[in-house]
């Protein structure tokens, strides 16, 4: 057998046989998700169309203001990188807070405590970037390592109430949630504050994360990372794999020998971890390098996350084209008001529709999942 | 399990989703021709509160409104909900070819704007109440600030006056969270008072009592409540004021002029009254409207004429001049003029401008859907003009007098940011 | 928590007047085809013509093929088949579970269309589950309560309990009506799915595979009430892969293999082997050969064992045991008298509250599963897909449950996966494991046969040292049932010790090496499984002192 013919032989029984059957299967494993979600999407801006004709706006006209959200269509051009980045601006804490709700599930929990690890991961950013003097290079490491583990600390509790006391983790973090709110705000007034007493002292430049565009750092870089590791965590690592088996089916992870208090207490950790690091994302960025006392800056990530972990059905790279959709989502509003002057109230409404008709599929999937 | 039931349900979703389909598809099809937009646009993004707020928002599209009525521009207008939409939105409003200038409403806006203005050096942006000019100067960003230590001299002039006259022993004001914008507005008034027993002691002596034997320190109560936004407590820190023998609490909080006002309309029910006093002072807005009969007279800040004038120096070129001339700020006030127009931004509430204020009223209660003005506007301007007709001439006569010689400049209303300068002035005046 | 459930699933039973009103002119239809007349003894009942069944993703082979099925007035019609032959979802078909993708049925003759079991019951079809399902937080009398049009607001539980103690009595099924099904072992839920079906009082009633879970005293019961149901001229279907129940209860019998049918035959005019012959292609003998083995060192120890129930009774009271390498120690008992709660005592899953646990000479009282596990014991559960699998996860992920946290399946935390997929690929050709993908299907899918496949090949792939197994067969058919018992013998030679709680007499006495029966948390005796008798361990299982 001459080495050509060698060669062939063993491509045909490797890749060649295989490569297809293995393209064919990821096709098929996600075709699924995809149409549903495209058929969600569709009915969604029908929807909203509606709503919009109701209201006497041009739905075309509306939908057209929507997609620069996106960075389409803007002031006569085709795609603005620019602006597509603000969108992505938005989608980074998205994306970190939607992986908190999505552990959670994936270990048979309710975890809303996103919210409130973020702004304790954002205030102790703040406080490490502005009040503590490091080194260039490492200050900008240790901010982040520092929210990440404020993050995690505000999510012991809730984990530790669920494995001691069995407290459900809907009403705890619920409950810590507000707690964060009220500390992070006195500590932004009394002991976060620089010159100006609204917005919090700015980030010493070397605790700056590198500018992409506009408020768009570095930390998308981070997100993506994160997502992409705690993917390989669920699903090639056994701590991960165990996690997830405990949520599929608790009985028999006991049976199996697994430590369900385990799975659930690193659920809630990473949780908080990636809570915390959506914490700094936003406490650490441009235009402030701080955030308002009034935490305007900070509210409402967490429970969006929610809706992005649904749409992206409660998976980690599933969880990335989710928030994608909704940071431009979230900035698409401004110019549907601006452009056809439909009031923010039912630009809310409209994008509400859409999201609620997007979430369907993976909100059903985790009743049955909790039916069950 | 039960496929037919859900190959009906589907056919049946497919059926509405195509005739939903086909209803917009018709609509598309017969809407009307988009008429052509304005050459010259301006764009307001309000603080958060939007439209509806009766204060600085409204005010600030009424000046765009106003623009839009005598320089045919057409105005633009963006809502932000939490602090985290200032940029983006600012961003939205100059991405628009058309839009020349944008004007963000309220001092939270203030890294906004520089950070917006840098990356459009071609825009021209306006921030009212702002203070870009002390954080990162641009040649494109122009602060507009207001005189409110003289508005709040003549309103605390009006106070002291009504007090003599009613033979009271105090007045009295009612602040939010102690910032040094506050010390302008507290020291203004306090002093306002003061120049009004002095004006007593010289032209009435007859009214040489009530708060003119008060000790000079003490004939102002305030108290900094630390809130903008609990209108209880405006009403808990005035019932106290009015007790003792406050003649008039001038609101230097915001929403919690409307606690001051229940705490008003309390005496008023007590002491079956038709009108003041107890009276109040209002602030910011033409407030009068509120309690017609009760609200003397309000300090107004003209936020409307800074989106307006705004408008006036890009429409004639002068904006950049004016950022330069002016080291990125201008200030509206009595008697101030910017490159030689006169521009003027602070005023006591006339019974003219009490018709503008109504009408955003009745705005607000379009949009909101719920009742804002507390009777027919005929009524309320009755009301309020039978309230001013009630005082004495010689009351309004002074006020006038102590607001020509600030044009003037015969005499100086004291400004007050700095701690220093605040307890100097208030060991004097208390 | 559990609280909370049962008020929801009551507020859910509140909502039967609105039920009751939607249903209005349906039910008024039944009452008109229950006022029709009584069918006369030997007519056709059901019959069904040309069914074919695929599901979504396997058109390529359709799970069933043209099959033409009737059942008369007054049979019993045995359906004779394989695990994966077809018989639960052509039962599924009739009684409205499934719908059909091809054929027609016919109901006394006229077609029909059935699109739900509700429709299904108003025809008169009624179906008994082989896998339950119960509300778990309710009561025996609110289960039944909750599938009737009738109850209201006032909620006639006392009509219904009086009408289950009615039904229990005259068919032998005892049952406490006020009992909560959570509480309930396996074969007594299976008698309240029977019940729940009795009592809709259907002229044809299909019961899946109802003896798996019954003692053999209670079978015979089963068949009498079968009978009896005939007599009054109900058409019984009754599914199964016993052989010798076929030919005990059944006046016809109806043979599927892999979707196809085989054919039907009289009873009388058959017999096993022609059957056999029928179901597996071809001719099988049952009884195991079993060599001679010498017992080694004493694997299992369970001395003085005390354990309480779910409602915090004594479920075990002083159980001792030993198990030696090299032996199968069969438990014999009908379910509910302890074994469940003796079994997840020796495995850790339940508080020991008295008495001790040894392995291997170890005290492993109260120690973890997992301790447990690293001493040497596996445990194939009762529950399989309750316990035994995580159904949302993957057929890979399933098998390698015990085995995840050692070298080489994973590595420095990571899952090896190329060394998993070597695994699991070898476990499914050598365990027989019928899995679309293995990385990909979810094993809610596989079928109850297979599940158990999984499970065994996950526990015994390693040959371990003692084996726990809880009806380790149940639900499997000959060929798979038969390679069990071939494996549990082959381990036991090997010095394997086995544990075996079964309620399915046969494969005790065939496997064990001593039968130990258990009664009301007691054992009431051993004995030596060469020289036993049916009769004599079935008297004991049923509580008489020999």
């Amino acid at each position: 057998m001459d080495v050509g013919e060698f060669v062939r032989l063993r491509l045909s029984q490797s890749m060649i046989s295989k490569l297809p059957n293995l393209f064919m299967g990821y096709i098929r494993g996600l075709k699924r998700p995809l149409i549903e979600s495209a058929f969600a999407i569709f009915v969604g801006l029908i929807v909203g169309a509606l709503i919009m004709i109701i209201f006497r706006h041009d739905p075309i006209e509306g939908y057209i203001s929507m997609l620069k959200g996106y960075g389409i269509f803007i002031a006569k051009r085709t795609f603005m990188t620019r602006e597509f980045m603000f969108a992505l601006a938005f989608a980074t804490p998205y994306m970190l807070t939607a992986l908190t709700f999505a552990v959670g599930v994936r270990a048979g929990l309710f975890n809303i405590g996103a919210e409130g690890q973020l702004y304790i991961g954002a205030a102790a950013a703040s406080w490490m970037a502005a009040h503590v003097a490091l080194p260039s290079g490492f200050h900008v490491f240790a901010v982040t390592v520092f929210a990440m583990l404020a993050g995690a600390l505000w999510a012991v509790l809730p984990a530790l109430l669920k494995i001691w006391k069995g407290v459900h983790e809907v009403i705890s973090t619920i409950m810590l949630n507000w707690m964060a709110f009220y500390l992070v705000m006195y500590l932004a007034i009394y002991h976060l504050r620089g010159i100006w007493a609204h917005i919090t002292k700015e980030a010493l430049p070397t605790a700056r994360y590198p500018v992409l565009a506009g408020s768009l750092t570095a930390v998308i870089f981070i997100a993506l990372l994160v997502c992409i590791g705690v993917y390989i965590f669920l699903w090639r690592m056994h701590p991960g794999y165990e996690l997830r088996l405990v949520g599929d089916n608790p009985d028999a992870a006991r049976y199996a020998g697994m430590s369900i208090s385990r799975a659930i207490f690193l659920s809630f950790i990473i949780g908080g971890l990636v809570a915390g690091l959506a914490g700094a994302s936003l406490a650490v960025r441009p235009e402030k390098w701080g955030f308002h006392a009034t935490l305007g800056d900070l509210m409402g990530y967490g429970f969006a996350g929610i809706g992005v972990a649904l749409v992206g059905r409660n998976h980690p790279i599933g969880i990335i084209p989710a928030a994608i959709f909704f940071g431009g989502l979230a900035h698409s509003g401004r110019f549907m008001e601006f452009d056809i002057r439909i009031s923010s109230e039912l630009v809310g409404a409209i994008q509400g529709v859409i999201i609620i008709a997007m979430a369907l599929p993976g909100l059903l999937a985790l009743i049955r999942r909790k039916a069950k | 399990m039960d496929n037919e039931g859900v190959a009906k349900t589907t056919a049946i979703a497919i059926v509405i989703i195509i005739i939903a389909a086909a209803v917009i598809g018709a609509y598309v099809a017969t809407r009307p021709p988009v008429k052509p937009p304005a050459v010259f646009k301006i764009a307001v993004v309000s603080d958060i509160g939007g439209r509806g707020d009766l204060s600085f928002n409204d005010m600030a599209f009424k000046g765009g409104d106003d623009a839009e009525r005598d320089f045919g521009v057409e105005m633009k207008e963006i809502i932000s909900m939490v602090e985290a939409d200032y940029v983006p939105n600012l961003r939205t409003a100059a991405l628009d070819p058309d839009v020349k200038l944008i004007v963000g409403v309220g001092f939270l806006l203030t890294h906004a704007l520089i950070e917006v203005a840098k990356e459009f050096p071609d825009k021209n942006f306006v921030g009212i109440d702002t203070f870009t000019k002390w954080v990162d100067p641009q040649p494109n960003l122009l602060d507009v600030v207001y005189e409110e230590h003289k508005g709040s001299a003549l309103v605390g002039a009006l106070g002291g006056l009504l007090a003599a006259y009613y033979d009271k022993p105090y007045i009295g004001g009612v602040f939010g969270i102690e910032i040094p914008v506050l010390w302008k507005f507290e020291i203004g008034y306090k002093w306002g008072c003061d120049w009004a027993m002095g004006w007593i002691e010289n032209n009435k002596p007859e009214m040489k009592r009530g708060i003119y034997n008060t000790p000079r320190d003490k004939r102002v109560l305030y108290d900094y409540t630390g809130t903008f936004s609990d209108i209880t407590k405006g009403y808990l820190t005035a019932v106290p004021m009015y007790e003792k023998g406050a003649v008039a609490v001038y609101n230097i909080a915001g929403p919690l002029g409307l606690g001051i006002n229940s705490a008003v309309k309390d005496i008023a029910t007590r002491d079956r009254l038709k009108a003041g006093p107890p009276f109040w002072i209002g602030v910011d807005a033409n407030q009068d409207w509120i309690n017609p009969g009760f609200v003397i007279a309000s300090m107004m800040k003209r936020v409307d004429y800074g989106v307006y004038y705004a408008t006036k120096l890009v429409l004639e070129n002068k904006f950049r001049e004016a950022v330069a001339e002016y080291g990125n700020e201008i200030v509206l006030g009595i008697g101030t003029t910017v490159l030689g127009i006169p521009m003027e931004g602070i005023s006591v509430s006339t019974l003219a401008d009490l018709d503008e204020f109504i009408k955003m009223g009745v705005k607000a209660e379009e949009l909101t859907g719920e009742p804002v003005l507390p009777g027919p506007p005929e009524w309320i301007k009755e009301k309020v003009a039978e309230m001013r007709d009630n005082q004495p001439a010689w009351i309004w006569g002074a006020v006038a007098e102590l607001e020509s010689k600030i044009r003037t400049g015969a005499v100086e209303v004291p400004l007050a940011v700095t701690e220093n300068a605040v307890k100097e002035w208030r060991a004097i005046l208390g | 928590m559990v609280t909370f459930k049962r008020s929801y699933a009551k507020a859910f039973l509140m909502l039967n007047p609105l039920k009751k009103i939607l249903l209005r002119r349906e039910s008024s239809k039944r009452s008109r085809s229950a006022a029709a007349r009584k069918p006369k003894l030997g007519e056709i009942l059901v019959r069904a013509e040309g069914i074919c069944k695929g599901f979504p993703g396997v058109w390529e082979h359709l799970i069933l093929d043209r099959i033409n099925f009737d059942v008369k007035s007054g049979e019993v019609h045995a359906l004779l088949g394989e695990n994966g032959a077809g018989k639960t979802v052509l039962a599924n078909i009739l009684s409205g579970f499934y719908s059909l993708s091809k054929g027609r049925i016919y109901a006394r003759g006229k077609p029909i269309s059935i699109k739900s079991p509700k429709d299904a019951l108003e025809h008169g079809i009624g179906m008994v589950h082989q896998e339950f399902t119960l509300a778990r937080p309710l009561t025996v009398a609110e289960n039944v309560a909750l599938g009737l049009a009738e109850s209201n607001f006032s909620f006639p539980l006392s009509k219904v309990e009086k009408r289950i103690r009615e039904l229990s009595d005259r068919y032998g099924l005892k049952v406490d009506p006020k009992a909560r099904v959570e509480e309930l072992s396996a074969g007594e839920q299976q008698r309240v799915e029977i019940l729940k079906t009795l009592y809709h009082e259907p002229e044809v009633i299909i019961l899946d595979e109802p003896t798996s879970v019954l003692t053999p005293e209670e079978s015979k019961r089963l068949f009498s009430i079968l009978r009896a149901m005939a007599r009054e001229g109900r058409g019984v279907v009754f599914i199964t892969h016993k052989l010798e129940e076929v030919m005990e209860v059944s006046d016809r019998v109806t043979v599927l293999r892999l979707g196809k049918l085989i054919g039907t035959r009289k009873t009388s005019e058959t017999n096993r082997r022609e059957l056999v012959r029928m179901m597996m292609g071809r001719e099988v003998t049952f009884r195991p050969k079993r060599k001679p083995v010498k017992l080694g060192e004493v694997a299992l120890e369970v001395k003085d064992l005390h354990v309480l129930d779910e409602k915090g009774l004594l479920a075990v009271k002083g159980i001792s045991l030993t198990v030696r390498e090299g032996e199968i120690l069969g438990i014999a008992g009908v379910a509910g008298n302890g074994q469940s709660e003796l079994v997840e005592a020796i495995t850790g899953l339940r508080e020991v509250i008295k008495g001790k646990v040894l392995v291997f000479g170890k005290d492993v009282t109260n120690h973890s599963p997992k301790k447990l596990m690293e001493a040497g014991m596996v445990h194939i559960p009762e529950e399989r897909r309750r316990m035994g699998v995580a159904e949302g996860m993957t057929s890979a992920e399933n098998l390698i449950m015990k085995d995840y946290r050692t070298s080489p399946f994973s590595r420095w935390t990571f899952l090896n996966r190329s060394f998993i997929t070597r695994h699991t690929e070898r476990m499914v050709s050598e365990y027989d494991i019928m899995v679309p993908d293995l990385w990909r299907t979810e094993t809610r899918i596989l079928s109850g046969g297979n599940i158990q496949r999984l499970i065994l090949a996950r526990e015994t792939w390693r040959e371990p040292r003692l084996i726990v197994a809880v009806h380790p067969t149940y639900g499997l058919d000959l060929k798979a049932l038969r390679h069990t018992h071939d494996l549990f013998l082959r381990l036991k030679e090997k010095g394997t010790a086995i544990l075996l709680v079964s309620e399915d007499l046969d494969e005790v006495m065939s496997l064990s090496d001593r039968i130990a029966v258990i009664f009301e948390g007691k054992i009431v005796g051993t004995v030596d499984a060469a020289r036993a008798k049916v009769e004599k361990i079935g008297l004991m299982m049923a509580g008489s002192k020999v």
